[in-house]
């Protein structure tokens, strides 16, 4: 059969042409035989097609937009969560850190020790008048054993002992942060208020303080507080010659 | 051969019979729409259906039009980007991180008191000193130089021994001028301390390093 088949190929071809003849002659004949089709330019029936086609175009369009937003939105929202995330995490730590510097309020308990120039007058003439006041070392040493007591925060009247603290006489008062500060010096400190109060009377802190307590009438009180609020630092910092390693 | 031939001519007609029908296919779906659309009602429904469903269509991509404008991206990244720089600010400040810049470097060589070096400390800060380390340790506010049981010194409980080695970050110059003005602590140290050599110098780059812990709050809550 095969044998058969492959001698006459021009009986097979010719199958084949006349069936594709048929196609052809449907294919040709087809729109022009059936009656609705085919109009004229301006036929309203040619417009409604005409319309229709457009408004399918556009709704594809339409729908590839929107296709094509999506995508856009779904990386956004991935990317704004990432970026909430981040901003949380970021504001924990900027929080943390403005703490850590001094830059916000503190609340807790502590001690208030107070501090002050001798009232006595009548001294020995032979004393040196500078013992009757209070300095900016006592001060620092008072500031100094209150950080060893473990505590967490200091002012020194509304002044936030920072970094960039520094303590100093000017005449008769001492400034401190830059702002001049006079008696009474009120030092608050947050922290275990037993502790803090008891290293400040440990005899062998604040040696020179206690002299002058005794010799010279200086004003030299600590007392335990169950809650203070400490200023936040409102001076300004300087990095300007930082740069991070 | 001659089988081959006949193969190969087969293969393209049939290939040619497939195109043609697929042909025909295609225009006949054409002649469906074109036959609706021309029967009057069904054109119209068909019409009003699309239009609709591309009002529909085009409300959908206005709406996420705004929520992609909504999202502002670019204006959170500013944000972020101003909360990192004040972020590596304060650790700096902190002594969270270690730092590098201009400064000086004070060696007090000799027996320093545990309050001398603290007023030295206090004539840093004073100076403009923005970050410190004393022999290789950095100071931060609550740093405290204590003498230990045994008489000697520590640095945050670290113990150390002279020669002190202060390491000051800030503008050389007026470092340099603050502490060696006349009547100023390093005056007072070297005039009147015996065995106690004092020396300041001028530094294009120094290091301080970061401390061990920054702002750990027990007691104290921040006031909000």
């Amino acid at each position: 059969m095969r044998q058969q088949l492959a001698r006459r190929p021009n009986l097979t071809l010719a199958l084949i042409a006349m069936v594709i003849g048929l196609v052809l002659a449907w294919q040709l004949k087809g729109p022009r035989a059936s009656p609705p089709v085919g109009y004229a330019p301006g036929d309203p029936r040619d417009r409604s097609v005409r319309t229709i086609e457009q408004l399918e175009a556009e709704q594809a369009a339409l729908k590839a937009e929107i296709a094509r937003l999506r995508a856009d939105l779904e990386d956004y929202q991935a990317q704004a969560a990432a970026e909430t995330d981040r901003l949380q995490r970021l504001n924990a730590e900027l929080d943390a850190q403005r703490a850590a510097a001094g830059l916000t309020p503190m609340r807790g308990p502590g001690v208030a020790v107070t501090l002050d120039d001798s009232n006595v007058w009548n001294i020995p003439a032979s004393s040196d008048p500078n013992a009757l006041l209070i300095h900016d070392y006592d001060l620092r040493d008072v500031v100094n054993v209150l950080w060893l007591a473990g505590a967490e925060a200091i002012a020194v009247n509304d002044e936030r002992v920072v970094g960039n603290t520094s303590a100093y006489c000017v005449g008769s008062t001492v400034m401190v942060n830059t702002t001049r500060l006079s008696p009474p010096y009120i030092v608050r400190a947050i922290g275990e208020p037993a502790s803090l109060a008891e290293t400040l009377r440990n005899p062998s802190h604040l040696i020179a303080l206690r002299q002058k307590v005794e010799r010279y009438g200086i004003k030299f009180q600590v007392a335990q507080v169950p809650k203070l609020t400490l200023p936040a630092y409102t001076g300004g910092f300087s990095v300007r010659h930082c740069s991070l390693n | 051969m001659n089988t081959r031939a006949s193969q190969i001519s087969t293969t393209l007609v049939t290939f040619l019979l497939g195109f043609l029908v697929m042909a025909q296919f295609t225009t006949q779906q054409r002649m469906d729409l074109k036959r609706a659309a021309a029967s009057g009602a069904d054109g119209a429904l068909l019409i009003s259906d699309l239009v609709e469903g591309n009002v529909r269509l085009r409300q959908e991509v206005a709406e996420l039009g705004a929520q992609m404008t909504s999202y502002g991206s670019a204006t959170n990244q500013a944000r972020l980007q101003a909360m990192m720089d004040e972020l590596e600010r304060l650790k700096m400040l902190n002594g969270a991180v270690e730092v590098a810049g201009p400064g000086v470097q004070v060696t007090l060589d000799g027996p320093a008191t545990v309050l001398d070096l603290h007023d030295l400390l206090n004539e840093l800060r004073n100076a403009g000193a923005e970050a410190l380390a004393l022999n290789g340790q950095r100071i931060v506010a609550s740093s405290v130089i204590a003498p230990t049981a045994d008489g000697r010194t520590a640095v945050d409980g670290v113990v150390t021994h002279y020669p002190y080695l202060f390491v000051a970050i800030g503008d050389p110059a007026t470092l340099e001028t603050a502490l060696l003005r006349p009547g100023g602590l390093l005056a007072v140290f070297s005039n009147s301390r015996e065995g106690l050599r004092v020396n300041v110098q001028k530094r294009d780059h120094v290091i301080v390093p970061a401390h061990a812990l920054v702002g750990m709050f027990q007691y104290a809550v921040p006031v909000k």
